[in-house]
């Protein structure tokens, strides 16, 4: 089309033969032009014009390149407009959509929902008072109308002819005029209710009876009879339910009236006649054998290598687990460690006596079950009783609760048997012997500690060697002990700890102090890297060592403890070879002190002694120059721990140290071999037994030979030591930051998180978003197409019904148009006649 | 003020005293009874019969005799009685103006004057020559007339002054209180060289909070302190350094801002002279002062609590503390203590950071502080936080470190376990910081070596020297295997790693077995402790031949 809107209009319009030339001869027949007859016609031409022109109304989907496709055989313009409408009007959503309307459409109205029929409800403009009001006087009106005198229904259908309409509350009916109905709920006896139903059987059989013919029954009739019928019967359901229960009440009330009547009658008594003497025999028999011990293969004895094999792996162990602990590797628990150490020393007897048999009982046990075999008379009734026999011995020993009664009750006893008596308590007190004897067994063991120490502390002018061998055996029984008691043991201890770490900041350590060092090297792993008893005890050890060295002016006594300290502590290391510098420098302080004429060692070679030359200047204990002393051979000098308290000054005394000293600087040097500054460790003594040897040569030979053993390992140790190489380390890698590659990376994937349910989670919010755009595009267009639909319905029927009209009028003006002419006929005729 | 309170305890006390008249004259013939005291007081000061006063001051040497020798309660009361009438007495006078000679009296009445001055002069005398004096027990004498002096310089600064708006500190009064108290008998020299002398003790209550004392005190002594060197003894030497530095240890109220100077407390309770409030005139006074006292012959107790306080109270007040070198020096240089010299380390690095002053050979004096004792002093941590500093530049020599760390780690093989614990992080913390050093600890080269000796010379005193730095520490390896078995896990950083950056020395420096053993208590039981399994015939030796755990010992 070309030219102005204006030309276009007209042309449209010439074309469809609105304007200009009407009569011209169509050539072809199809193009519809409005007919004269008919208006509409001309009307419905026009709108399509306008239509046409009015472009705003116009749906055009522009596309990016020009396609033309083949659509219901023609070719048509993508995106132009009769491609969309015939896209729109064809695709199957549309067909779905239209049927799903019809449908909709036909059955409204017809099938599901609910119309409420009550009157006024919809009605805004009444109140619930006028609502009501207005439905009772309907009510009335419906029941008080007057039936058509020729209507053949009978009184009884009366409810029915309210037209369905009677007032109900909560599905039940409200009348007013029955008023035994009315009251039939308070009452809820099913007696008036029976009289409403009828039956029917008998209505019919009366009818029957009348002689009147049984009328077909209608449909309503019948449903009416069966619910009528079906809730006379759950009604006579429920009256007989009630009774039942009514019943059963009764029941339950009278119970205790008839349970007490019961209760006063006498039950024939059952005679148990009294066992006989066998029988009861025969019963404690039966009940004996059930106690009787299941024959069992005996452990089969050991032969000799067997035994040895078995012992060897036992130290094996506790070699590897020494040596575990040495390197501090071990930090568990070592609950088997224990049992190890002594089978033997309350051998088998344990689990014998749990189970009440005394299999291997000693002599001395034997004697004492039979000296007091009354008391055993008392304890078996007891033992009876339970059907078990307990070998409750006599307790003749009693447990002391604290060291002044065991003193105590030691006065009485020999030395030679206080060992067996400890040992009588202990074995008397064994915990699974009777309750309360494991906590009265810890207090004994902590006693028992304290009385070692006790002992060891008294002065030894009586009898030294039994006492220490007293004291030997009682720790020999500690030691047994310690395994099962040994937190007890342990807390004793550490109680002991403080009390000597107060005595020596006080400087007033005693004998059993030291003793006590002893004690704990004989009791306890002293190897351990760490050991809650050994730990602290060396460090108590090193502080009195450190005393010496560091304190103003030392006495001899000081000294001689020191040196028994230092003994010990080289003693605790012998496993393990710890070093202890304390142990070093104490020595050479005490060997300097002592040696006579210490001032005399060349000034060049001090530099290596760890004290410096104030030590020497001020020592005042040096032993004198002119002293002789017999000569010495024995590497070693035994000396007595109560002679270091006696603050003995004498000469002697002092060379004796001396000798103790040059024995402790052979003993350290063998334990410490390993050592790589060995050389700076042994060279201040080889300057010190330098000095010693123009002295003591004669006296002391072992002095020259443990020189050459010093300066021997020094001039090895010179050549062989090389510097130390500490810090071979792996080398470490340098933290690198290279890219990282996707292997199947794919460019066309949206996301690559590496967290995949975070993935997931985005792919199914992706999803969900999709899915809604969706549903609400759908939803809109069935909105759209819907309205349309009604739109067009609406049209239609409005067209209807202007044709309806158009065509009523048609025919009255043609039948009046007919008439007219008629009449007008009719008028010429008359005037023709006239 | 004190003085009136005592004045009121006197009136209360004397009513009761006068009952008891008889006993008091029985027992002390030459003394007065209160109540002659009393009205002869009175006498002086309602009708001027001055000539009392004589007799009254010849009590004091009755009373002199009386307690030099035993305790004597009563006489005691008498003289604080008769202390304080004579105060009452001289108050009076004082404020009467009858002790000042003015030109328009007559030669008569300058002569009263005058005999009025001399006696006035002679009571304060009396009362420094007792506090001066050692009586058998500590008086409460004393007490009194050092307060009655110091309140006579109180009422001396008011009216004795030449003008009305003359600002006067009764400078002779002080000078002699200050030298009665500190060539004082009473007290004893403590143990860390200060003195306990009451008398001492009390004046300290007063000095500490009046600038007008302390300022005298200082500006008066000079001279008489060189006198004193020349002429007494080293015992009373010691003795008066002793109260001296009992004196002077507490802090001054001296700042460098002359306002809030001049807001100081004073004791005279107004305004000093102008010289009093001067910088220079305070500081070179003060300088001289303790230059003068240091150059006392001191005990080794006294060098230490002078060097303790020196570098923090005593420097900061000097006009020139470079002129305080010469003491330090020597201080450095004592040899037959340890300690000393590590003291007047603190106070030398005081003067070469803040004074700029030049100490030659400082390292080599340094290392040759590092001595086995180090490790035991109490002064070691404070050693060993000033050798961190001076060893932290790191434009020091390898060689003069490596000598440091070779020598500390020699002292370590033969020191107690609270030496070792400082060594230890604290030569980790020399090699970390002097890398160069590492070689000691892991040296490839040497260890080929076949004829390796270890060039290390351990006496020699020059750090740079020592050839330390192709030595090993063998020592510290050594200590890998420690009794202790912290300490052992501590040493075993030295076969690791280099990772941590620097150990807190602080951590580090006050162990002792003490503290070492209280870490230990806390622990709890676990598990069983471990027994030995070995088994032993005898604890102690026998006569058999069987095993013995202390061999060579018997009970």
């Amino acid at each position: 089309m070309a030219g102005s809107q204006l030309k276009q209009l007209k042309e449209a319009l010439k074309s469809k033969g609105l304007i200009g030339q009407t009569n011209i001869k169509k050539k072809n027949k199809k193009s519809k032009t409005p007919s004269e007859t008919r208006r509409n016609d001309k009307q419905e031409v026009i709108g399509e014009i306008r239509d046409q022109f009015n472009q705003f109304d116009h749906r055009i989907n522009r596309t990016k390149h020009d396609v033309t496709i083949i659509q219901g055989g023609k070719f048509v313009k993508l995106g132009s407009k009769q491609h969309n409408d015939a896209t729109r009007s064809h695709s199957t959503a549309q067909k779905t959509m239209k049927m799903q309307y019809d449908l909709e459409k036909s059955s409204k109205g017809r099938a599901g929902g609910m119309v409420d029929r009550r009157f006024g409800e919809n009605n805004k403009h009444l109140t619930a008072e006028e609502k009501m009001l207005e439905r009772f006087t309907r009510e009335r009106q419906a029941s008080s109308k007057k039936r058509s005198v020729f209507s053949i229904e009978s009184d009884n259908e009366d409810d029915d002819d309210l037209g369905g309409f009677t007032l109900t509350h909560s599905g039940k009916a409200l009348t007013l005029d029955d008023e035994d109905e009315m009251g039939l709920p308070e009452d809820g006896l099913g007696s008036s209710i029976t009289v409403r139903y009828v039956d029917e059987d008998q209505l019919e059989a009366e009818r029957e009876q009348e002689g009147q013919p049984a009328r077909k029954k209608t449909k309503k009739e019948v449903m009416k009879e069966v619910i009528a019928k079906s809730k006379f019967y759950k009604n006579q359901r429920q009256q007989e339910f009630k009774k039942a229960q009514d019943d059963i009440m009764d029941l339950d009330d009278d119970f205790g009236d008839v349970m007490q009547e019961l209760g006063t009658v006498q039950q024939p008594r059952v005679v148990i006649k009294p066992k006989t003497a066998e029988e009861l025999e025969y019963d404690s028999k039966v009940r004996e054998l059930t106690y009787d011990r299941r024959s069992v293969p005996a452990d089969r004895t050991k032969t000799e290598e067997e035994v040895k094999k078995a012992y060897d792996e036992k130290m094996k162990k506790l070699e590897t687990d020494r040596l575990r602990r040495m390197n501090g590797l071990d930090v568990d628990d070592r609950a088997a460690e224990g049992d190890d150490l002594d089978d033997e020393f309350w051998a088998g007897s344990d689990e014998d006596e749990q189970d009440g048999f005394a299999l291997k009982d000693s002599e001395e046990d034997r004697e004492d079950e039979g000296s007091s075999e009354e008391d055993e008379e008392e304890t078996a009734t007891t033992g009876t009783r339970f059907g078990r026999t307990l070998a409750v011995k006599k307790q003749v020993v009693s447990i002391p609760s604290t060291h002044d009664d065991f003193v105590n009750s030691l006065k009485e006893i020999e030395e030679e048997r206080q060992p067996a008596y400890v040992k009588k308590i202990v074995e008397t007190y064994k915990p699974n012997l009777a309750e309360g004897n494991k906590e009265r067994m810890n207090v004994f063991v902590g006693v028992l500690f304290e009385h070692v120490l006790y002992l060891s502390n008294q002065e030894t002018s009586t009898a030294g060697s039994s006492s220490s061998t007293l004291l030997e055996q009682l720790m020999e029984i500690i030691k047994k002990l310690s395994e099962s008691y040994n937190q007890v043991l342990v807390e004793n201890i550490r109680l002991e700890i403080n009390e000597i770490q107060e005595r020596i900041v006080n400087d007033s350590i005693v004998k059993r102090d030291l003793v006590f060092f002893v004690f704990i090297g004989y009791l306890f792993s002293t190897s351990d890297h760490y050991h809650l008893i050994v730990t602290p005890t060396v460090i108590l050890m090193n502080q009195i060592l450190t005393t010496v060295v560091y304190s103003k002016d030392t006495s001899v006594s000081q000294i001689g403890r020191g040196l028994f300290v230092a003994d010990i502590m080289l003693n605790y290391q012998r496993f393990s070879h710890r070093y202890v510098p304390e142990v070093v420098n104490f020595l050479q302080k005490a060997m300097l002190l002592l040696v006579p004429e210490a001032t005399k060692i060349p000034q060049e070679s001090r530099g290596s002694l760890f004290s410096t030359s104030n030590i020497i200047n001020s020592s005042k204990i040096s032993i004198s120059k002119s002293e002789k002393f017999s000569a010495y051979n024995d590497s070693n000098v035994t000396l007595s721990i109560s002679q270091l308290f006696e603050d003995d000054e004498s000469a002697q005394f002092k060379f004796n140290l001396l000798v103790k000293s040059l024995y402790l600087v052979d003993k350290l040097a063998s334990l410490w071999k390993e050592k790589s500054a060995l050389i700076e460790i042994i060279e201040p003594f080889i300057v010190i037994l330098k000095h010693m040897v123009k002295y003591y040569a004669t006296t002391l030979p072992q002095i020259a030979t443990i020189l050459n053993k010093l300066v021997k390992i020094k001039t090895n140790l010179v050549k062989e030591r090389k510097p130390l190489t500490l810090q071979h380390h792996r080398s470490l890698a340098i933290a690198t930051f290279a890219p990282k590659f996707e292997e199947n990376f794919n460019p066309d994937k949206k996301s690559y998180d590496i967290n995949r349910e975070r993935q997931e989670l985005n792919k199914v919010k992706n999803e969900l978003k999709k899915e809604r755009k969706a549903a609400l595009k759908d939803i809109r267009q069935e909105t759209r197409f819907v309205a349309g639909q009604q739109i067009a319905e609406k049209k239609q029927m409005y067209d209807a019904y202007h044709k309806k009209m158009a065509h009523i009028v048609n025919t009255i003006s043609t039948v009046e148009g007919a008439e007219k002419n008629e009449y007008e006929r009719e008028k010429k005729q008359r005037k023709n006649k006239k | 003020m004190a003085p009136k309170r005592k004045l009121d305890n006197g009136k209360s006390s004397s009513s009761k005293a006068q009952k008891k008249n008889g006993s008091n004259t029985e027992s002390s013939s030459a003394l007065l009874s209160t109540d002659e005291m009393q009205n002869l007081v009175d006498e002086i000061i309602q009708s001027s019969k001055y000539n009392n006063l004589v007799p009254l001051l010849g009590q004091y040497e009755v009373i002199k005799t009386e307690i030099a020798s035993k305790k004597n309660d009563k006489v005691e009361t008498a003289g604080r009685r008769l202390s304080l009438s004579l105060f009452k007495a001289f108050q009076h006078l004082l404020k009467e103006g009858h002790l000042v000679a003015k030109k328009s009296y007559d030669d008569n009445r300058k002569l009263v004057v005058k005999w009025l001055i001399n006696k006035y002069d002679s009571f304060k005398d009396i009362a420094c020559d007792f506090i001066q004096t050692r009586f058998k027990y500590e008086t409460s004498l004393q007490l009194d007339l050092l307060e009655i002096v110091l309140n006579l310089i109180r009422l001396e600064s008011q009216y004795l002054k030449s003008g009305s708006n003359d600002l006067f500190f009764p400078n002779i009064t002080y000078k002699k209180l200050c030298e009665a108290l500190l060539l004082s008998k009473s007290g004893e020299v403590l143990s860390d060289g200060s003195s306990d002398s009451f008398l001492v003790l009390e004046f300290i209550e007063k000095f500490a909070a009046n600038w007008d004392l302390q300022f005298y005190f200082i500006n008066n002594l000079n001279e008489v302190l060189e006198n004193w060197k020349k002429t007494k003894t080293d015992e009373e030497l010691r003795s008066i350094f002793s109260k001296f530095f009992t004196i002077m240890k507490g802090p001054l109220l001296f700042t460098q801002e002359v306002d809030e100077l001049e807001k100081q407390q004073t004791w005279i309770q107004r305004k000093l002279p102008s010289i009093a409030y001067k910088q220079s005139q305070f500081k070179t006074q003060y300088q001289k002062a303790f230059l003068q006292i240091l150059s006392y012959p001191l005990s080794v107790p006294q060098y230490k609590s002078i060097l303790l306080i020196l570098h923090k109270r005593i420097i900061p007040n000097m006009a020139q503390p470079q002129s305080i070198m010469d003491f330090l020096t020597d201080c450095y240089n004592i040899s037959d203590d340890p300690v000393i010299p590590i003291l007047a380390l603190n106070s030398l690095y005081e003067l070469m950071r803040k004074y700029n002053l030049e100490y030659p050979d400082f390292y080599t004096k340094l290392y040759s502080l590092l001595t086995p004792e180090l490790l035991y002093t109490r002064y070691r941590s404070r050693f060993f936080r000033l050798c961190d500093l001076f060893l932290t530049s790191t434009h020091l020599s390898a060689n003069l470190v490596a000598s440091f760390i070779k020598k500390l780690a020699r002292l370590s093989i033969g020191s107690s376990a609270s030496g070792v614990v400082i060594t230890i992080p604290f030569i980790y913390n020399l090699l970390k910081r002097h890398p160069t050093c590492m070689i000691m600890l892991h040296n490839t080269e040497a260890s080929k070596d076949e004829d390796y000796v270890d060039p290390y010379n351990n006496d020699e005193v020059d750090p740079l020297k020592t050839d330390a730095i192709h030595s090993s520490l063998w020592e510290m390896e050594t200590l890998m295997s420690h009794y202790h078995p912290n300490i052992a896990t501590l040493a075993k950083i030295f076969g690791e790693p280099f990772r941590k950056h620097s150990y807190n020395m602080e951590d580090f420096l006050d162990w002792s077995y003490l503290t070492l053993l209280d870490s230990e208590k806390n622990r709890r039981y676990k598990t069983m402790a471990a027994l030995e399994y070995e088994e032993f015939d005898h604890l102690f030796e026998a006569k058999d031949e069987k095993k013995v755990y202390a061999e060579g010992w018997t009970l």
